[in-house]
């Protein structure tokens, strides 16, 4: 077999071709394709167009603002007795709950509604005519 | 070189600069066109390669630093352009870019912009085996016909190192070609 040597073969061209006129279009093409770097012109058009969103934003702001108030103000307010009402018949909160939430401060404040003094109980059972309706009971 | 950063300045200023830049590709786009066809071979590859690389010359271009020459920064971009988007088609296809690049030869017979008889095909075939950096020199030197020294600034190798390299691919593509 015959040992191939590049230096004596004739120039071995790499066949690849090219589309007619190939490049005289894609100078064409990239010249259309490049980024333009021309300072951007903002027409009036434009402008005007912000003008109308800021418009339709405080239209907005305006319409939403008495619904807000309407709604608000007519929430209901909920009266002590309603509420201590709804949370001794419905609530599932049971006393020992209510027993765990109290710490030692709460315990002692609620201490000082009874502290009454032996004279005071005293005048009271005397001057109370029902007492023996009490005792009876 | 004087000319040369005068020439960047054109590219640069907004009002010389379309007619820089058709000055630009008229000169480029055949040499860099070829060099990208030699390491993607297809065609159409080659087209979307050689708009990517002027959109990336023209995009860059300001931070061009007039180090190396323009000429050798463009062909760098071109390289990196190239063989990116090959390893990305390989991915795609979820194969490796040596059976990617196998597949593209066997088909070069039937590329409508191919007209290459059956030598051709043998002698892409073994630059095919060669390590990649061998085949950019191979292709460089041989099909390109380009210069040790624009090789190196191109490629950032010394001259003793690519002419090394480009006697061992010869070799190799010559016993290739012997035994096949």
């Amino acid at each position: 077999m015959k040992t191939f040597k590049l230096e004596n073969e004739p120039k071995i061209k790499t066949g690849f071709t090219t589309p007619e006129n190939y490049f005289d279009d894609f100078s064409a093409k990239m010249m259309q394709q490049l980024p333009k770097k021309e300072p951007k012109l903002i027409s009036l058009f434009a402008r005007k167009k912000t003008w109308m969103y800021a418009a339709a934003a405080v239209v907005v702001l305006a319409l939403t603002i008495p619904v807000y108030n309407y709604f608000y103000s007519n929430s209901p307010e909920i009266d002590d007795v309603t509420l201590e009402n709804y949370i001794t018949y419905h609530s599932t909160v049971s006393d020992e709950d209510l027993v765990n939430l109290l710490d030692e401060k709460d315990i002692q404040k609620m201490s000082v509604d009874f502290n009454i003094e032996d004279k005071t109980i005293e005048n009271e059972l005397s001057t109370n005519n029902n007492l023996e309706q009490y005792i009876l009971n | 070189m004087q000319e040369e950063k005068e020439f960047i300045q054109e590219l640069l200023n907004p009002k010389t600069q379309n007619q820089a830049f058709e000055k630009l590709l008229k000169e480029y786009q055949k040499p860099l066109y070829n060099h990208i066809r030699n390491i993607v071979i297809d065609h159409d590859d080659a087209d979307d390669v050689l708009q990517n690389t002027f959109v990336k010359v023209f995009q860059y271009l300001n931070r061009f630093k007039g180090e190396s020459k323009l000429f050798s920064w463009m062909y760098r971009i071109a390289t990196n352009e190239a063989l990116t988007f090959l390893s990305q088609k390989a991915k795609k296809n979820g194969v490796s870019s040596e059976t990617l690049q196998n597949k593209t030869i066997d088909n070069l017979k039937a590329d409508v912009y191919f007209d290459g008889n059956e030598i051709q095909i043998k002698l892409q075939k073994a630059i095919v085996l060669l390590p990649e950096k061998q085949q950019l020199i191979f292709k460089m030197k041989y099909f390109e016909e380009l210069k040790y020294e624009e090789i190196s600034e191109i490629l950032g190798t010394s001259v003793g190192a690519l002419k090394a390299s480009y006697h061992h691919a010869v070799k190799k593509i010559e016993a290739f070609v012997t035994t096949n």
